[in-house]
């Protein structure tokens, strides 16, 4: 019996499958791709390349897929940090929004910090791995208060490293729907306490379990069902979509995610997590002390 | 191959040890968690926010700001600090559950005061008297945060938090009751202390002896009731049980 597995295994090796759901002998160096298993070295690749093909038409498969639930969260996650500078204040926040690519996050947040604390001098860098998505903010950038101002930057950054940004030089991190995509998210988690000066606050509003079994049951089936199938034709991409689904069922819970938090250094409020919908996205925060 | 059939699979099969004696968790060694746990953050600053600048500012989202700019952080980017996995959404509706627990938390300070107290009526008294003039310093403000307790989407949160001092002082004035008398002296208590806070927000006299007097009355009438209800319920048990012992001579005789 031992001898057929053995070379099994080194038949796998050898011919190096890139996306066998079966063992391989080389776990320490694979990761998950969606329900994939897949070299971590080429995990980047792969995330890049499915949002490069959704990037354009990114939005509306959003609000087809959620029903336009996610720009509710979104608001919501803007309202719940409420940052701004304030009037008698004179240093203006630094924001770092991860992963922003088409920018609604960044946008938002310095519209809620413009609206309601009249900051007009708070700085934004929007981050992404992908070139295509942030062209894509850059563009919709043009149509707000905020183009070809100094306060804006986009710029194409590793997530988990962030050559560019400074230790100890925000006041704001921010991510929504991306930190899962990252191949380590630990090693994220660290780049973020690390960016952050003491007294920041690192926020994440990403996809999340549901805890309820019935209402799971439910959410399982219209993801794993009909998302690909509107994927296929709204945005005719069904493996990009086909991934977007497995990556949330794939990413830790509000528990384990809020866990890996204080892990990096955080202090996590209260249970560390808010849940939105029934769990189906949460909002975690963490204050870097 | 010895071990064929059953009496072979009886061989292997692994050999139960009877269950250890040492239970790992023993009611004695439970810590009680804090009221409120002085170690986070959040409280750390609801804290100074209630006692450096609620009496100032009132029960606002400006005296936390304060607070946070106190303990040298940003309050620009720290609002999301509240609300996350706590009961109350909004860090005023935190605030005054600070104040709420605070308050509850400080009457494990006057035990030994109480101990001297002979019967159980007279330690609700002095608790609830001395948990009244807790909201002394903040009284001024005090009507920002009944209105907010009262609104439809708190009022069950802050019920429950009612509920917990009406049954910390019923408890620590050594009620013994086990039968329904749990539930009503509770709920009673829980009416008199809010009849008595209402009653405090307009009370003028020195050292709100008048709210204090008010508050005796109210848990006068509650013995009162309970006496009257005991009463009650004692004639109905003693003349239900005549009536069967009537129906059963009158069958007896045929």
């Amino acid at each position: 019996m031992t001898g057929i597995w053995r070379t099994n295994l080194r038949h796998v090796n050898t011919i190096s499958r890139q996306f066998s759901t079966s063992g391989t002998g080389m776990k320490e160096s694979m990761t998950h791709f969606g329900f994939k298993t897949v070299p971590q070295e080429q995990k980047e690749q792969l995330v890049r390349g499915v949002f490069s093909s959704v990037a354009s038409n990114y939005d509306i498969m959003n609000d087809v897929m959620s029903m336009g639930i996610h720009r509710l969260w979104k608001k919501h996650f803007i309202e719940k940090l409420d940052c701004g500078m304030r009037p008698n204040s004179s240093e203006p926040l630094h924001f770092l929004d991860v992963a922003g690519g088409t920018g609604d996050i960044a946008f938002g947040l310095l519209d809620h910090a413009r609206l309601k604390y009249g900051d007009n001098k708070s700085t934004m860098v929007v981050a992404d791995i992908n070139p295509d998505m942030l062209k894509e903010g850059a563009k919709r950038c043009l149509s707000t208060p905020y183009a070809n101002s100094p306060r804006i930057q986009f710029l194409e950054q590793n997530g988990e490293k962030m050559d560019a940004i400074e230790d100890n030089s925000k006041d704001v991190y921010t991510i929504a729907f991306g930190i899962r995509n990252f191949t380590d998210i630990q090693a994220g988690l660290n780049t973020a306490y690390r960016v952050l000066k003491p007294g920041g606050i690192f926020a994440c509003l990403e996809f999340s379990q549901v805890d309820n079994q019935m209402l799971d049951y439910i959410y399982q089936a219209y993801s794993f069902s009909l998302l690909p199938l509107m994927g296929q034709l709204i945005a005719n991409d069904r493996d990009s979509y086909q991934y977007l689904v497995e990556s949330i069922r794939k990413f830790p819970n509000q528990e384990t995610f809020a866990s890996m938090i204080r892990e990096a250094g955080f202090y996590v409020p209260g249970k560390g997590y808010e849940n939105l919908t029934f769990g189906v996205a949460a909002i975690h925060i963490g204050v870097k002390l | 191959m010895h071990f064929r059939g059953p009496i072979g699979r009886a061989c292997v099969r692994p050999v139960f040890k009877p269950a250890v004696a040492v239970r790992g968790f023993q009611s004695v060694y439970h810590v009680e968690t804090p009221t409120i746990d002085e170690s986070k953050l959040e409280n750390q600053i609801l804290g100074r926010a209630y006692t450096k600048f609620v009496p100032e500012h009132g029960f606002t989202r400006q005296s936390v700001d304060l607070a946070i700019a106190d303990l040298q952080l940003r309050p620009e980017n720290l609002g999301g600090l509240f609300g996350i996995g706590l009961q109350v959404s909004d860090v005023v509706n935190e605030l005054i559950m600070y104040h709420l627990k605070h308050t509850r938390a400080n009457l494990s300070k006057y035990h030994d005061e109480a101990g001297k107290l002979a019967t159980e009526g007279a330690k609700v008294r002095f608790y609830m008297q001395k948990r009244l003039l807790d909201n002394v310093p903040i009284i001024k403000y005090y009507h920002q945060a009944l209105g907010r307790m009262i609104l439809p989407t708190n009022l069950g949160t802050f019920l429950t938090e009612l509920h917990n001092l009406s049954d910390d002082i019923t408890y620590y004035s050594g009620d013994q009751s086990n039968d329904f008398a749990w539930y009503s002296k509770r709920f009673a208590l829980s009416g008199a202390f809010v009849q008595s806070e209402l009653f405090m927000l307009g009370d003028t006299t020195p050292d709100y002896s008048a709210t204090i007097s008010f508050m005796n009355d109210r848990v006068s009438d509650i013995d009162t009731l309970g006496y009257a209800y005991n009463s009650v319920e004692e004639w109905a048990i003693f003349n239900g049980i005549s009536l069967v012992n009537l129906i059963k001579s009158q069958l007896a005789r045929g």
